[in-house]
């Protein structure tokens, strides 16, 4: 069972990192950021971007969206319209890119508290059919939801449980 | 007067994003040369001369900070060297630094931001 953490800035954290990275790199103002409390959904299609770290804690943050949505994400990073952009693998690298800066803000807060974290490389996949085992990552859990003109953008953050 | 200036960076959405960043800071004198890692970028070095150097930290093969102390280690007069990177924690920052970089770009960024940091050194 994964339980959402309870830790207020670090939800904090990575909201304003999913919104800066937005507004500031993709060009794309969210209608509203927020902690989802929802219970993890299982991943089923689309897109995800997985980074994971080590350090203090280890983990792996996800963040999923619609292959429409990173599509627009994407055109919008390179000032193109969604049409030109030319194949997934543009897609995937600049949505990888994405993540990478969702994590490294999150990174940013988290080394301020005083916690080391060494992040890795994000990898990109889409699939209509596809599930991902968390099963591992059995700590924390922070969830937040991304709304843009009705599609969603969802960052889990997991820790892996101590000892 | 044309400035030459080397982009390493493993995402090519990002180069792209970098080099229209610089030209909406109104620095419309650079050419640019892109590299997809460390191993790349020495590669352009050992080839050409630069004005400046903008490097991402977190890339495959060879990082950021291993790229930095190669190139100072192998040129006499290295150019300044950049860093652009999502991580400005103190400990990655110094790192750098004592490596031989001049200076941080933190990503999210700005055209504002861009000429802040990189327009004295392209002038």
């Amino acid at each position: 069972m994964v339980t959402q953490t309870q830790q207020p800035n670090l939800v904090r954290a990575l909201t304003e990192s999913a919104r800066s990275t937005l507004e500031t790199m993709v060009f794309l103002t969210p209608s509203f950021v927020e902690q989802n409390d929802a219970e993890e959904r299982p991943f089923s299609d689309g897109v995800i971007g997985l980074l994971s770290f080590t350090g203090t804690e280890s983990g792996t943050l996800f963040v999923r969206t619609s292959l429409a949505t990173a599509n627009h994400m994407a055109a919008k990073m390179l000032m193109l319209e969604d049409d030109e952009i030319g194949d997934f693998a543009e897609t995937a690298d600049a949505f990888g890119e994405i993540v990478n800066m969702m994590a490294g803000n999150f990174k940013n807060d988290w080394v301020a508290l005083g916690n080391k974290m060494d992040l890795a490389i994000p990898h990109v996949v889409q699939s209509d059919n596809m599930h991902i085992n968390t099963s591992s990552l059995t700590g924390p859990r922070i969830s937040v939801h991304v709304d843009i003109d009705g599609n969603y953008v969802d960052l889990d953050l997991y820790f892996q449980a101590q000892g | 007067m044309t400035k030459n200036v080397l982009i390493v960076d493993d995402s090519a959405t990002m180069r792209k994003i970098i080099m229209r960043g610089i030209r909406q800071a109104g620095i419309d004198n650079a050419e640019f040369q892109e590299a997809g890692d460390g191993v790349e970028g020495l590669k352009a070095v050992e080839g050409s001369t630069f004005d400046l150097i903008l490097s991402d930290v977190n890339m495959p093969n060879m990082n950021g900070l291993d790229f930095v102390k190669e190139v100072t280690g192998k040129l006499s007069s290295p150019p300044p060297i950049v860093m652009i990177t999502t991580e400005g924690s103190e400990e990655v920052i110094n790192e750098a630094m004592s490596r031989g970089a001049k200076g941080y770009l933190q990503k999210p960024f700005t055209p504002e931001k861009i000429q802040e940091t990189i327009g004295p050194l392209l002038s």
